[in-house]
């Protein structure tokens, strides 16, 4: 009799934890659609990011070919502005290390800076390079080609006579370029497969699309723009000041406007803005506004608050990273912290709500 | 009282309960060094980093090379002895050793279930687990059909202080008013199939299991207990544990809590347990050979008085040790002090980003440390959120920049915590040059308070 009543009380309480579903839904109606967020991310903001990058690189390598085959300053100067329009658009795609960028090392070949000039200059004389090789990480990309277009001399005519005298340039700008364009065109195709497998992959786990993503967008804000661009040439991880290290060294002057475009792309993929329109869709943002735990502490709106601070802080600084740096680092620094901010409300805040970990730690818990 | 007392350690009971135990006890710890080893952890986790954190006088307990191999294979050799009951006193002593070196050497790895295999392994080396059921009973012709009552209670009593203590560390407001951090997991789940868009979504679902769990863990050694609510007690045993295991990581832990709580049914229970394990063994062995041997059946074993002093000290540091937080001002869960070591399970979520200034106090440059070129992810996540972490860290970073400077460098930390879903808080005052602030077992007094306050235990 006893033990019935226990057995009773027993089933009673799994009855309640396998609550009847309908009476569930009526309750919370506004299920966040994680697929949706997904599609939107894939659907309006990489792919279109992907296939504008990868025009921008056709007129690229139009104008290299233009160039190469008659040298001039005029023609130079239009290749240097192709070159500032792909590099811009570049600060769109270089969050996305997923799929085939992720198996490739995509962003390692298109923009590691400082690149090694002396390298570069020796794969010239020696003729036999193979880009795609890991000992050739720092001679291509983007970088390699701010040498060849902007470092070889600080006069344009001089530069210009490298390629008259020499064709041993020609072929290797255009090797730097046909490696782009094929890698990128790559990645195009691939994404026509690639997108069925990242909208389904809504899970919360380490490989699925939804926490790699994230984590690709924390890792890209934190590495790729906050210590590439700022916090290695302001000296933030070494003792001196790096000015060398700068994104577009040979260029000069266009340091902040590229950092301005990556601080301007990762807050368009936060608030799920459709790649070259008005229209937003689901996002980071809307899913912390959706979360009862990141709603609570306006943890959305602080983040966008504080883009706008950082966004500011940034525009304070000079074209020129390295004049910037030498006459008065701590505008640098404070253009850093205000970064870090975000950081912090990223990596901490954010995280914590998604219950996503940063890294795949694969121990027991307790 | 005193003939009270007396009276109780005079009681006998069968002894097949306390082999029972024994023998899965040891089946489940081969089973978890398998386990680890072959998940490539032992690598991972102690040959890889360049930096281990050290329990605060047990530095010198480290990982030594290739041969933290041996460590565990001489761990995993001592639990298959324990298992059989072959020189059982000298094996659970090695398992224990053993154990307790492969669970000191990095204190990033801290689980509290680790905490209780060695606290249960300790306890019994002084109990006489292989009376019966033993290899040891074949080699010395003799078996025990009983043993004194209190060794088998011992064993209940310390599976009952972690039940109830883990029910006192939910007793806190974070846990039963806010529902915190189980709704930051719960609501994570969504991709379980048929719950976790539904109930997992649900506010109600995540009290409901807050105060489940904190009921659970209150009334089960009770209801584990009486001889009544046994069986329904061990039901709930199981669902409680599974459920966890299915939404946690949390590796052996339910298995190990499933197969202790076999050691609350009756002598019953457990002869037809070892009935039925010997009928296979049998059937087993008897293809190789048959193994004749004569066991006299003794009747009662009894333990040195000696040992009876140790086991009250270790209660009585069981009972006492989860308190020492007390003696610490600030909120626990934030700053931890005193936190290990006192059954407080899977209780908080804590995420944080620390990075470490190093300064040359001559011209007041500064760079910051990369983490990564020292730590592992696992030990950077660890290292962020526990105070006692950063300061090791921060001697360790000290040391190593200042090797070639004339004067130490200072170490700064800056550091943000989120504790159950709360907004990102500055957990260490930047000011403080850790690097002067010595290990110690005293207050720590550069870490931040909490902007809240967390009421109950």
């Amino acid at each position: 009799m006893f033990k019935n009543y226990y057995y009773f009380i027993f089933i009673l309480s799994l009855c309640f934890i396998a609550c009847d579903p309908d009476e569930s839904m009526e309750q919370n109606e506004d299920l966040y659609d994680r697929a949706g967020l997904l599609t939107n991310w894939a659907d309006n903001i990489i792919i279109p990011a992907y296939d504008s990058f990868y025009n921008s690189l056709i007129d690229l390598n139009g104008k290299v070919m233009d160039f190469t085959q008659t040298p001039s300053t005029l023609l130079l100067n239009e290749l240097s502005d192709a070159w500032l329009i792909a590099y811009k658009d570049w600060q769109h795609v270089e969050m996305f290390d997923i799929g085939l960028a992720e198996v490739i090392n995509y962003k390692g070949k298109m923009n590691i800076y400082p690149t090694d000039s002396e390298l570069i200059e020796q794969n010239i004389i020696d003729g036999d390079y193979d880009l795609s090789n890991n000992n050739n990480f720092d001679t291509r990309g983007f970088p390699a080609m701010d040498y060849m277009i902007h470092g070889l001399s600080d006069d344009p005519q001089i530069i210009v006579d490298y390629y008259l005298s020499n064709p041993a340039y020609t072929t290797y700008l255009v090797s730097i370029i046909d490696q782009m364009v094929n890698d990128t065109d790559l990645i195009v195709q691939d994404w026509d497969s690639f997108r069925i497998d990242f909208i389904s992959s809504t899970d919360n786990t380490a490989t699925s699309a939804m926490n790699k993503m994230t984590n690709d967008f924390i890792y890209y804000f934190e590495k790729g723009l906050r210590a590439n661009k700022i916090g290695i040439p302001a000296g933030i991880f070494s003792n001196d000041p790096i000015p060398t290290a700068v994104e577009g060294f040979y260029k000069q002057d266009v340091s902040k406007e590229l950092a301005l475009e990556a601080l301007l792309a990762t807050q368009n993929f936060f608030k799920g803005k459709y790649f070259n329109s008005e229209i937003f869709g689901a996002s980071l943002e809307s899913y912390l506004s959706y979360l009862d735990v990141s709603s609570s502490n306006d943890l959305a709106e602080n983040i966008l608050l504080q883009f706008i601070v950082a966004q500011n802080q940034l525009n304070q600084l000079s074209d020129n990273f390295i004049n910037q740096i030498e006459t008065n680092n701590m505008e640098m620094l404070l253009a850093y912290d205000a970064i870090q901010q975000l950081v912090v409300a990223f990596k901490v805040d954010m995280l914590q709500s998604l219950s996503i970990s940063v890294d795949y730690v694969d121990a027991d818990g307790d | 009282m005193q003939t009270h007392i007396s009276s109780y350690l005079n009681q006998k009971v069968s002894s097949s309960p306390l082999s029972v135990f024994r023998f899965f006890f040891g089946i489940l710890m081969c089973i978890s060094i398998l386990r680890f080893w072959s998940k490539g952890w032992i690598e991972e986790l102690y040959l890889e980093p360049v930096f281990h954190f050290s329990y605060f006088g047990f530095e010198w307990i480290k990982p030594i090379g290739d041969y933290t191999y041996l460590v565990f294979l001489i761990c995993f050799i001592s639990s298959f002895f324990v298992c059989i009951g072959y020189k059982y006193r000298i094996s659970i002593f090695i398992f224990f050793l053993s154990f307790f070196y492969i669970e000191m050497m990095d204190k990033t790895t801290y689980l509290n279930h680790y905490y209780f295999i060695s606290s249960l392994s300790f306890l019994m080396i002084f109990l006489p687990a292989n009376s019966s059921f033993s290899i040891d009973n074949i080699i010395d012709k003799k078996q025990f059909k009983l043993v004194p009552k209190w060794t088998l209670d011992s064993v209940k009593f310390l599976i009952a202080i972690v039940y109830i203590y883990a029910a006192v560390a939910k007793m806190n407001s974070d846990w039963l008013f806010n529902a915190m951090p189980l709704k930051i997991w719960m609501s994570s789940k969504y991709h379980f199939p048929i719950v976790g868009e539904t109930i997992f979504q649900q506010e109600w679902f995540y009290y409901f299991m807050s105060w489940a769990g904190m009921i659970y863990d209150l009334c089960i050694p009770f209801l584990l207990i009486y001889h009544r609510t046994r069986f329904v007690g061990f039901l709930l045993v199981i669902v409680f544990h599974v459920l966890t295991k299915i939404l946690f990581p949390i590796g052996m832990f339910p298995y190990i809590m499933i197969f202790s709580a076999l050691i609350f049914f009756s002598h019953k229970t457990h002869d037809l347990i070892i009935k039925k394990i010997s009928f296979v063994i049998d059937k087993i062995s008897s293809f190789f050979y048959e193994f004749k041997y004569r066991i006299s059946i003794c009747d009662y074993r009894s333990c040195k008085k000696g040992v009876l002093y140790i086991i009250v000290f270790f209660f009585l540091f069981q009972l006492l040790f989860p308190f020492r937080y007390t003696m610490y001002p600030g909120e626990l869960f934030w700053t931890e002090q005193g936190y290990r070591f006192s059954w407080r399970v899977m209780l908080t979520e804590k995420t944080a980003l620390t990075n470490f200034k190093i300064v040359d106090p001559h011209d007041q440059s500064f760079f910051y440390v990369n983490n990564s070129d020292f730590l592992t992810p696992f030990q950077e996540k660890q290292m962020s959120f526990q105070p006692d972490f950063i300061l090791e860290f921060a001697h360790f970073l000290g040391d190593y920049f200042s090797i070639n400077t004339k004067d130490s460098v200072q170490v700064f930390a800056d550091s943000f915590v989120s504790l159950n879903g709360r907004k990102s808080q500055k957990f260490i005052d930047s000011n403080v040059n850790l690097y002067l602030e010595k290990r110690s077992f005293k207050n720590k007094k550069w870490i931040i308070p909490l902007k809240d306050e967390i009421k109950g235990f």
